[in-house]
């Protein structure tokens, strides 16, 4: 049972990571129908973002807590603005040009892109592992054999913070009724006045801000940061943007949640080196089963 | 109001529209005939603005399009719809009167404000089309083809609300193939073929000449 409960804390978190993540895929699908495959790498940008600004500022560990929590908004807030805007570069060089050629092409873009990504952070940072410090306090609350970190409850918090906030705003607001009109009828959407390029270049913004966000706090959660790390991570993010139904907001978050215990317990109870395995299993068996995913929309009713 | 100079435009290498002239005044409801593929769509996508023209010249004060097709967001609420049809009204006051106004207008659309629109009949969901046009609080309506897909005996009641949706001031530019209501409804008429006009004049006119009863009414 403390197994069990351990596991879930685990995969919970990292399950809301992949789940922030995942939320760029979905949205920009949701605008676009393009799966934009160097999102992993706007996550890994994102992670070295923050990086970059703590170490810019200075950052000394050991600071009280109300110190850790500026530090981390700076950090959280000049990585999503940095990688907001290299989504919407990354849209406007990759993939505004190619936008009515055949999906291959969008994708041979994308891998484009990727590499470009990668090799840049290679080039600028070196190929090995960057150490990220200890924002956080190294705080554990201990129930009998359940551990909880403090660091684990700050990236439960903010990603929950970030979903609601996410989910107001498509639900609630004209702007994310702007972006929903657009994602179902770009030529009726330009009818009413909304400029669809402009609801495009938010999309990809939200999307690569939020993944960045991810990437800062997947950061801190392992200390360390790799210009490889957007891959598995992109892949797990695509896994349970798929698991939750492509173009679905609130489906994504599930997915990724899921996708993050089925490690989580995968890892505690068969074994922890097959810990990658486990969301391509789940990935193929989506494919195989229910394409459409959990929550998947109708595809009929796309006009 | 509403007027074409001479306009050009299609798509791609291929012009579809030869040179369209035509005239809406203020109050008037004024319809476009014509068969499949005459340019009837194309010539309102190139008064929206929707293509570029590559000829002619085109004014325009206030007006708003009703496409063809419906084309609500039917995976929005209703009242989502029509909150996005006024998308470019700034003042939220009067955005909130026109709003209660089309309401009492249109019943059946207060009934289902919080359903998906995409599951209203064919009928509510022209009339959601038409609402959500007028949110946009324009000067003249553009409107493609209101009766295709529908029962006739919606179309008499979308044709109904067309004639007291122009009684309360809106000048109309109908776009139909359904020939015989339209120019019973309209004032002027236009018969559009291969993207030329080939007449025009006052719609009783046009209703009771030959040409268009042998090509357009089926008699
Ligand atoms: N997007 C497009 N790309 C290329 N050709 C087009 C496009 N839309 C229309 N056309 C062509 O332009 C011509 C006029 O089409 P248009 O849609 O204006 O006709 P219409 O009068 O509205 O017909 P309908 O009554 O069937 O709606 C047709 O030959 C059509 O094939
Ligand atoms: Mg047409």
């Amino acid at each position: 049972m403390e197994l069990f409960v351990q596991q879930l804390i685990n995969g919970l978190t990292i399950g809301t990571i992949y789940a922030l993540i995942a939320l760029g895929y979905t949205m920009v699908y949701g605008i676009i129908q393009l799966i934009n495959f160097a999102h992993g790498e706007v996550f890994m940008v994102g992670a070295y973002i923050g990086l970059t600004a703590i170490t810019f500022f200075g950052f000394v560990s050991g600071s009280t807590l109300p110190m850790a929590m500026l530090y981390l908004a700076v950090m959280l807030l000049i990585s999503m603005a940095g990688s907001g805007l290299l989504g919407i570069v990354i849209d406007q060089i990759a993939y505004r040009p190619i936008r009515n050629s055949p999906r291959l092409v969008a994708l041979i873009s994308a891998i484009g892109v990727s590499f470009v990504l990668q090799n840049a952070v290679m080039l600028i940072y070196g190929p090995q592992d960057q150490g990220v410090p200890q924002i956080v306090p190294d705080i554990h609350f201990i129930f009998g054999d359940v551990t909880i970190t403090l660091m684990q409850i700050m990236i439960l918090a903010v990603s929950l913070v970030l979903m609601v906030f996410l989910n107001f705003l498509v639900q609630h607001t004209q702007l994310g009724r702007a972006m929903r009109a657009t994602s179902q009828d770009h030529k009726m959407a330009r009818l009413v006045g909304i400029n669809v390029n402009w609801i495009i270049s938010l999309t990809f913004f939200i999307g690569s801000a939020m993944a960045a966000v991810g990437g800062v706090l997947f950061g801190l959660y392992y200390h360390t940061v790799n210009f490889h790390d957007g891959y598995l991570a992109g892949l797990k993010a695509f896994t349970a943007a798929v698991l939750g139904g492509i173009g679905n907001i609130p489906g994504a978050m599930v997915g990724g949640v899921l996708i993050g215990l089925a490690e989580g317990l995968g890892a505690g109870y068969i074994s922890s080196e097959w810990k990658n395995v486990f969301a391509f299993v789940i990935l193929v068996l989506i494919l195989l089963f229910k394409p459409t995913g959990l929550f998947g929309e109708r595809v009929a009713d796309r006009a | 109001m509403l007027k074409l100079e001479n306009v050009k435009a299609g798509y791609g290498s291929i012009e579809v529209l030869h040179g369209i002239s035509l005239e809406v005044s203020e109050g008037e409801i004024v319809t476009v005939i014509g068969a499949n593929g005459a340019g009837k769509t194309t010539t309102l996508s190139a008064i929206s603005g929707l293509i570029p023209l590559r000829g002619g010249k085109i004014v325009t004060l206030g007006i708003c399009q009703v496409p063809e097709g419906r084309r609500i967001f039917s995976r929005l609420t209703v009242h989502e719809n029509l909150k996005l049809g006024a998308f470019r009204v700034r003042d939220k006051k009067k955005c909130a009167q026109t709003y209660e106004t089309l309401l009492d207008f249109f019943p059946i659309l207060r009934e289902r404000l919080n359903q998906p629109a995409g599951l209203l009949s064919g009928g509510e969901q022209q009339m959601l089309a038409i609402a959500r046009g007028l949110m946009s609080q324009p000067k003249m309506l553009l409107l493609d083809e209101p009766s295709l897909g529908l029962a006739p005996k919606l179309v008499a009641s979308i044709f109904d609300y067309l004639v007291k949706i122009n009684r309360s001031g809106m000048t109309i530019l109908l776009v139909e193939q359904n020939a015989r209501l339209a120019l019973e409804v309209a004032s002027r008429a236009y018969v559009i073929e291969t993207g030329n006009i080939l007449m025009k004049g006052p719609a009783q006119e046009l209703l009771h000449s030959d040409k268009v009863k042998k090509a357009y009414l089926g008699e």
